[in-house]
């Protein structure tokens, strides 16, 4: 397409223009509205509190692999971060005695656009103070189901899902070697080998063997994983190898990630450090927020959250095949 | 030699893997929500032709291919090397066999093709898409016939054998796509 343009010399000049027609059709534009219609109907009728936090804090999650988007304003001083999730947020409001809490919310990843993905995104995040991982899984499913989504449901374990869709039968106690044939044997040409941690090898099997295998299998909960994967979840005091953390995908597609939420601010700092340790290492430090874990220092209610991702429920409830189709504008490539 | 990482990864960008120069035909970002990220790329080996499919971890990065499609014309084949010439600067410049690879079965003399070069050296050619060239070989026309659509082999002045329709005769000149060797109609003198 070409346009006009008014260019420094003040005269018209022509140039190549930027698309400016939004990337959702406009029955994308009500499919999303009336999904955020029955969203908030869900939670107004199970007496959940709908709260709207900033999206510029001071601080961030330290997680390695979350990057935040760094923000500096010229009018407040200090550095600032477009928030990953409201999790941080969330969990002060806990702390207050807010009580049940959901958001439906833009969040921010600096991290490029695909397929699944897009660096600014919508959240839909809720805490439920009381309740068990289980009781959360019910819930999630009860929103499925209230939005139109009828897939069957699974419910495995990490391990369980390994042996069967990815054939490792122990995952938890596999090392680098076991991983590394696993990757190799289902047709995974690496340019640069993983090295000898577990870890990279775990992501890479769970992106590149279980996500795909999960497309033909409906709604699947994945439970009990392993501990090191724990991000901000409790781990399972009958099970300290293990982190009481779900995940759920549907059709494939990585749709929401719950925790039984880590409450210890003794523990939440000594995982801080260690991330901040290593992010030091990698030259690319964070501030984190204190405010946060001040909050869990003064006490956050026994509760579990969740937070799902509404673009790709979107793109499940309507069959579309890229994220850009279901957004009202996508980022440009 | 400046080096390419996988954030600038998209179709078309050219990458050295293995030693061969390679074109990114499609690159997928994929990463679990709390997990690393890595680029699913698939390639296209400029050399070969062959089409394979490679993960890198995000943030690694890979050494750029000076890879550059220009357009020449085809001068003469010294029955080792086929010559080419720039047609503006008239620079002269030869292409290997295995360079010229099936683009030698379209090709007469005198066409603008595009040249790949690799360091300065071709290392792939392509014909034009459409080429129109003589029958020099076929069985004999069926005249009159040209609905049943029925095909024949016919060999063209340049060695290419493609399927025609029957009534074509040794001496028509036809259209040809070179990229599916699919016979498109007969050529307007």
């Amino acid at each position: 397409m070409r346009a006009f343009l008014f260019g420094g010399s003040g005269v018209w000049t022509m140039s190549e223009s930027i698309n400016w027609q939004p990337s959702a059709t406009q029955e994308m534009l009500q499919a999303r509205a009336c999904l955020y219609a029955a969203i908030r109907e869900f939670f107004t009728r199970r007496a959940v509190l709908e709260v709207d936090v900033p999206m510029l804090n001071r601080g961030t999650v330290p997680d390695l692999n979350i990057d935040s988007v760094p923000v500096r304003l010229s009018a407040v001083a200090g550095q600032h971060y477009l928030q990953t999730s409201p999790e941080l947020f969330h969990k002060r409001l806990l702390a207050a005695g807010s009580g049940p809490i959901y958001q439906l919310g833009h969040v921010f990843r600096d991290e490029p656009s695909g397929r699944y993905h897009q660096p600014e995104f919508v959240l839909l995040e809720w805490y439920r103070p009381g309740f068990t991982l289980e009781g959360l899984m019910d819930e999630v499913v009860a929103l499925l189901r209230h939005v139109g989504l009828e897939r069957p449901v699974q419910r495995v374990t990490y391990q369980q899902a390994f042996a069967r869709w990815v054939g490792i039968e122990d995952v938890l106690h596999a090392d680098s070697s076991v991983l590394r044939a696993a990757a190799s044997a289902h047709g995974i040409d690496l340019v640069e080998d993983l090295g000898e941690e577990p870890l990279p090898w775990l992501h890479l099997l769970q992106a590149q063997v279980l996500e795909p295998a999960l497309r033909t299998e409906g709604a699947v909960l994945i439970t009990a994983w392993p501990a090191q994967q724990a991000a901000l979840a409790r781990l399972d005091p009958a099970h300290p190898e293990l982190a009481l953390r779900f995940e759920l995908y549907v059709d494939g597609i990585e749709l929401a990630n719950g925790y039984d939420e880590l409450r210890d601010p003794v523990e939440q700092r000594a995982r801080f450090s260690a991330e901040l340790a290593q992010r030091k290492r990698e030259a690319r430090p964070v501030n984190v927020d204190e405010a946060f874990l001040d909050a869990l220092d003064a006490g956050l209610p026994a509760c579990c959250g969740v937070a799902l991702g509404i673009d790709r429920l979107l793109m499940v409830l309507t069959g579309a095949q890229q994220m850009r189709d279901v957004v009202a504008f996508a980022i440009a490539d | 030699m400046a080096t390419i990482s996988t954030s600038e990864f998209k179709s078309g960008v050219k990458v050295l893997l293995d030693g061969d120069p390679c074109t990114i035909v499609e690159n997928e970002f994929v990463k679990p929500g709390k997990g690393q990220a890595f680029s699913r790329v698939r390639l296209r080996n400029l050399k070969t032709g062959r089409v394979l499919e490679k993960t890198f971890k995000s943030g690694d990065s890979v050494e750029a291919a000076d890879v550059m499609d220009t357009e020449y014309q085809y001068s003469y084949s010294d029955g080792e090397l086929f010559h080419f010439m720039h047609p503006e600067s008239f620079e002269q410049i030869a292409a290997d066999e295995t360079a010229m690879g099936d683009a030698l079965k379209w090709l007469k003399g005198q066409e603008m093709v595009t040249l790949t070069l690799w360091n300065g050296v071709p290392i792939s050619v392509s014909p034009p898409n459409h080429v129109s060239l003589a029958i020099t070989e076929t069985d004999p026309g069926v005249r009159g016939d040209t609905a049943t659509g029925g095909t024949k082999p016919a060999t063209l002045e340049t060695g290419a054998v493609v399927r025609v329709p029957l009534f074509l005769d040794v001496g028509d000149v036809i259209r040809v796509d070179t990229r599916t060797s699919e016979y498109l109609s007969r050529a307007k003198d």
